[in-house]
This record gives C-alpha cells, structure tokens and sequence, in this order.
C-alpha cells in the first residue's frame, strides 16, 4: 500500500513562553517539532508498511524551519519526504496549507491512502485533513483511533457521541487521534542512516498557486487565569471550625463542590 | 561491522561544538551526539561571553551570531540587605571585546555551523558508557547501541560519566563546584534601554557580592539582553551547605531587594533553570586531558576562570575543543590515537590562553575562597558609605565611621592584608 502522510513541523507547545504583559507567545526563534498526532501518523503509516508493504512518503508545508523535521521523518522510517517552504507560509491559513498540500501530493504522485494527525499540535484547527479529502474529492474518516488493513482498510472514529467503525474505500484520507498508537523513538543507527539522505523541495511557483491568506489573526493570547490569592488565617484551634466553613463556602461560591 | 567513524563528540557544549565543527571542517568523519532534545536545550548560562575565540574561527560570526548585546557597562555592586554600593566602568570597549548572549540560542546556532561544516549534529542521545578494549577507547554505548570511533573527544560537560569511566578524573567535591540559579525577566527593548541608560544593542553586566549569595562564597549577576534580562545567583556548594542557604528561595530575596526590584519593576519572570560551574579554577583540572582514545574538553576539564570581577568559560571551552580537534587531526594523520600521540593536547593547551590564562590565576580562587570579601566587606562598605553620606545635624568624617564599623568585625591588619592580597591576585 503506498501511503502519503501529511506531517507538520510544530511550535513545541510546551516549551512556548508568553510575553507577561500582552500575553502573546513570544514565537521568534522558538523551539519546534514534529505535531503529535502527526507523528502517530506516520507511525501508524510504517505499521501498515511493515505489514503489507508498499511505500511510506510525507508531505510537509510550513516556513523555512520546516526542512528541520525531514531528519526525524527519515528516522522514524519514512521512504520520502517532501517539503514546500516559504518565509511566507508562517502565516498560512489551513485553506492555504490544504491547497498546497494538495498540489504537492498530485506531484508526489499515486497513493493508496493519504494519513495525517487529526490537528496540529500548534494551530489545533482540525481543518487541514478535511479540506484535502474535499478538494482532492476523496472520502474522510476523522479521527481514527484504530486502523487495520486486512485485505481492506478498517477505520475506528471517535466522533464525539459514538465510535463509528467503517469499512473504508481506498484511496481515501483519514485523520489519526493521538491514542492511536505509541510512535517509536528512532534509534541511534537509525538515525545514522537516516542523516545523509535527501529531500524534495516544491518550490510554490512550481505548484502554480499564489500565496493569499484569507483568514486574518487578530491576536493570539494566553488565556488569563487568574489566582485568587486567598488566605484564610486559622491561627485559634476553637475557631477552626468556622474557618473550614469559610473555605468550604468560598469553594462552594466558584462551583467547585 | 557498523560504520566507525573518524571521531565521536559527546556532548554539544561550546566545547563539543569547538571540537565538532573544526573536525568537520577539515574533512574528517565525525558524529556529534547531544543528550537534549535539540541542541542547547541543557544549557543555562545567559551571560557575558568573549567574543575573540570566535570571531577568529567563525568568519560569519558577526554577521550571524544571536548575539544579545554588546557589553557596553560594567558593573559590580556590593550589597547588604537593604543598601548597595555600586561601581561602573562605561567604555566603549573597542573593538567589541565580550556580548550578552543565551548560551542555548548560542549553542544551537553553532550546531548549525556544524552541520554546515558537513559534520553529523544528533540530539535526544543519551550516552551511557565508553566501549573499552585494552585499556582504550573505542567508541561508545548509547542505550544497547553501540558506536565505534577511532577517538571519542569527551565534552560532557559538568557531569563526568564518561570522564570517571575512564579513569581521567573524579567528581566534583562541593568545594570546587558552585551551583547557579537563573531567571529570565521579561521587559521589552526600549524600556531595558531607558532603566540601564543604553543605546541600541549596548549591554550591562553586573556582577553583585554580598546579599545575593546569603552572604556565602558566591554572588549575584544580572545581564541585559535584548528585550529580557538574565538574573540570577551562584554560591559554592561547599559554602550553601555550611551555611544552609536555600538557593531556590534566594533569588527571589534577591529579585525583590530594592536595589533589583527598581531595575525590574517592568518585568516578570517567564524561565527558571539551574546549573552546576566549575569553580576550582586551575588546580582543578585533572592530571591527565587524554587517555588511550579519549580526550577531554571544556567543563569536564575544569575549564573555566572565575577572576572574581569576570567569568570566563564558553570562550574557553569551544577553544579547548579546536584544540582537542586540531590533536585528533594530526593523530588521524599519523595513525595513532594513544596517549602517547594524544598528549601533544595537553602539551597545546598550555601554550594556548585556555591554560595559561588559568595558571596566571591560579592564586585567585585562593584569594576568591576568603569568606570576608562576600560577608564582611559588603556590609561594611555599604554601611560605612551611607553613614558618610547622612549628614543629619552634623556630618562625621570616614575615618571613624570606618573604626567603628570595623571593631569586633575586623582588624586593620586583616583588612590590609586582604586589600594586598586582592590588589596582587585580582
């Protein structure tokens, strides 16, 4: 089964700190790396190589700091990856980043199965798998917690009410959750192997679209959580009764209990 | 058999990448492998960093560098809890002599450079253990994998697994390493250059004695860069247990002593992180650099100066590590990695300012171990100085000031002792 994975070179979520003040991530020469779900992806795409063979190539689509997460994928496992960057593609919308993905995976070429995390773990839109399904006219099945390709791919969705379990026609696009599965951790020698070998570079002229976002950010903040800072001094043994009564009630006030 | 390279660096540092990136720049075969998740994600330092070692060897390194500021004022207070005196040096320090940097953006852009240089940067590697065969160095073991070198250049840092695998060295006795504590403050460009009096990328460096350390073997240091500053305090391990100072509480004291507090009322703090220095200084560096297939550079070794008014290691480290590479070479040209060819290190280190540098100091971390000029002298200074400069119904002169503050404290004598032996080792 050839299998094309969509994977993301994110910001690392946790390692992001917020300017104080404005409450804005401070994203300048922070840390990246691969989105979590899509690594469950691609692993999830090597499992299936490794059971019925075929082929496992990526697609990635980001600004420059994307190449970075090529060594990784090659790492892990991958037969080929590709890569579409531009400075500019930093402020892409997930209409954008489909089209694009779109149009570099019509040049990767055949596939039976198109793979990707089901958000990233950065944007967290949960947009992109679906807008590649529509435009390359394909069908979806969102958020895969389990996949199985015995003689035909079977899909287990978490969809919220219900988990669906569907018999999926191939080729089709299907998103992954993150407990699909455990991805591996690349080996040393693996990585050895992996560290020499090369890339393909799409170049956005060659895809014949125009970078135009339509989706405007306003402003990316922190939510505010803010402490109460309350202190209830229950210094007198014969009134710490009343004092638990206080924090019980003041509990009692924000719902907590 | 597995790919066997010409050399192995452990542990990118400025040592390991010193060593790395001149390796890969004279063609040889090497792997750098780097325990963090990416390169700089275990360094702490955010501070002053020479800037000669590396503009000599990295042509774009000026161009390039994520260099913060460029030290422009220099500072050293000396505090109690309440009072400080400060002196400072404002020069123009031409040409650029030392900038700010955060030693893991740093770090990272040289794992670059590396890479660049054709050399192979691997990070998340955690290496365990050295392969020995007859008392050599083979290679090493990460996890059940193992790599085979013709010489493993060994830059772990502070932490001296391999080191001690080896038979090179033992650990650190708390008297010969000090442990730092630093906060990232967030403030922005413009406002850092209003509080400090700063043009457009000039820089700070404050070093603080007293206060700061509890009053132990140590200090205080605050660094401007661009739009955050670095704060922090370091004390001796030895001295924080003897006199049982919390050293994760006494930033905070020191953040919130007025003197701080004023420099920082813009910011809040957004990073927290700890390391261990070296503090020893010459005598602490082991007998032996290099062992049959192994060679030691930068922390590991010891290398790093602590003049009392300056520190000085990152520059060190990544010249010890060109200078560990340069050794490799011409082992790898002559085909013989023992100690007996490996030890032209050790011979290239002393002609080179890595230890000369610390031998002309060697009498200073004596001098820097005498526990008055970080308990006795603040207090008394800021003391006498305040006391000078009330004036009240009516004034008194110094001198007497002096008397007073000194008696059951300190002995004239000891005081001119100190001052001889601090005007000589400085």
């Amino acid at each position: 089964m050839d299998i094309i994975v969509c994977v993301k070179q994110s910001y690392d979520v946790q390692q992001l700190k917020f300017d104080p003040k404005t409450g804005e991530p401070m994203l300048a020469g922070a840390p990246r790396k691969m989105s979590d779900m899509d690594r469950r992806a691609l692993e999830e795409a090597l499992r299936i190589k490794e059971k019925v063979g075929g082929t496992v190539k990526t697609v990635s689509v980001g600004p420059p700091e994307t190449r970075d997460v090529v060594k990784e994928i090659y790492a892990m496992g991958a037969d080929e990856a590709f890569v579409v960057t531009d400075m500019k593609l930093d402020k892409a919308d997930s209409d954008l980043t489909a089209k694009i993905i779109v149009e570099a995976i019509k040049k990767i070429g055949n596939f039976d199965l198109i793979l990707a995390g089901a958000a990233s773990t950065d944007g967290y839109s949960w947009q992109i798998p679906a807008k590649v399904a529509a435009l390359l006219d394909l069908p979806f099945f969102p958020n895969a917690i389990s996949l199985s390709v015995n003689g035909e791919l079977v899909a287990e969705c978490d969809l919220g009410e219900a988990i669906y379990k569907y018999k999926a026609p191939l080729p089709s696009v299907v998103s992954v959750s993150l407990e699909i599965n455990e991805p591996r951790i690349p080996t040393l020698s693996a990585i050895l192997k992996a560290s020499r070998k090369q890339f393909t570079d799409f170049y956005i002229k060659d895809l014949g679209i125009d970078i135009v976002t339509e989706l405007e950010v306003r402003k990316v903040t922190m939510p505010k959580v803010e402490r109460k800072n309350m202190v209830v001094e229950a210094t007198d043994p014969s009134k710490m009764e009343d004092e638990i009564k206080k924090i019980l009630d003041e509990l009692r006030k924000e719902n907590i209990l | 058999m597995e790919e066997k390279f010409d050399a192995i660096v452990v542990g990118a540092g400025a040592a390991g990448l010193g060593a790395a990136y001149r390796l890969a720049k004279n063609g040889l075969n090497i792997v750098l492998l780097e325990r963090g998740q990416r390169i700089g994600a275990k360094n702490v330092y955010g501070g002053r960093i020479y800037s000669h070692i590396f503009e000599k060897e990295i042509p774009e390194f000026r161009k390039e560098a994520p260099i913060e500021r460029w030290v422009k004022k220099e500072r050293l207070t000396l505090m109690n809890s309440d009072d400080a005196v400060t002196l400072e040096l404002f020069s123009d320090f031409s040409p650029n002599d030392s900038f700010i940097s955060i030693l893991s953006k740093f770090n990272e852009w040289l794992g670059k450079k590396v890479e660049e240089a054709g050399g192979l940067v691997i990070p998340g590697i955690k290496v365990d253990d050295l392969i020995m065969e007859d008392g050599t160095v083979k290679g090493i073991v990460a996890g059940d994998e193992k790599l085979y070198a013709d010489v493993v250049i060994d830059a772990e840092g502070i932490n001296p697994i391999l080191a001690r695998k080896a038979g090179l060295r033992d650990d650190w006795k708390p008297n010969q390493v000090a442990v730092g504590v630093k906060e990232v403050i967030k403030i922005s460009e413009d406002k850092i250059n209003d509080i400090f009096q700063l043009n457009e990328g000039e820089g700070v460096a404050n070093l603080f004695l007293g206060y700061p350390s509890s009053y132990g073997l140590g200090g205080g240091f605050l660094y401007t860069n661009r739009d955050t500053i670095s704060l922090g305090v370091v004390v001796r391990v030895d001295s924080a247990i003897a006199k049982q100072i919390p050293i994760y509480d006494i930033v905070e004291d020191f953040r919130n002593h007025p003197f701080v507090a004023r420099l920082l009322k813009e910011g809040s703090p957004i990073e927290y992180s700890a390391h261990l220095v070296p503090e020893e200084g010459f005598n602490g560096i082991p007998r032996n650099l290099a062992g049959n297939g192994i060679l030691l550079a930068g922390d590991v070794a010891g290398f790093v100066l602590n003049r009392g008014i300056t520190i000085r290691g990152v520059d060190l480290a990544f010249l010890s590590g060109l200078i560990a590479a340069e050794t490799v070479k011409e082992a790898h040209e002559a085909g013989d990695f023992s100690r007996t060819s490996l030890k032209a290190y050790e011979e290239k280190l002393k002609n080179s300012i890595v230890l000369s540098e610390l031998e002309t100091f060697k009498r200073t971390s004596t001098l820097l171990g005498n526990l008055r000029f970080y308990e006795t002298y603040p207090q008394i200074l800021c003391e006498i100085l305040k006391e000078a400069y009330t004036v009240g119904e009516s004034s008194r002169k110094v001198y007497p000031i002096l008397r007073e503050k000194m008696k059951g404290r300190l002995s004239l004598f000891t005081l001119i002792r100190d001052v001889i032996s601090a005007v000589r080792n400085l």
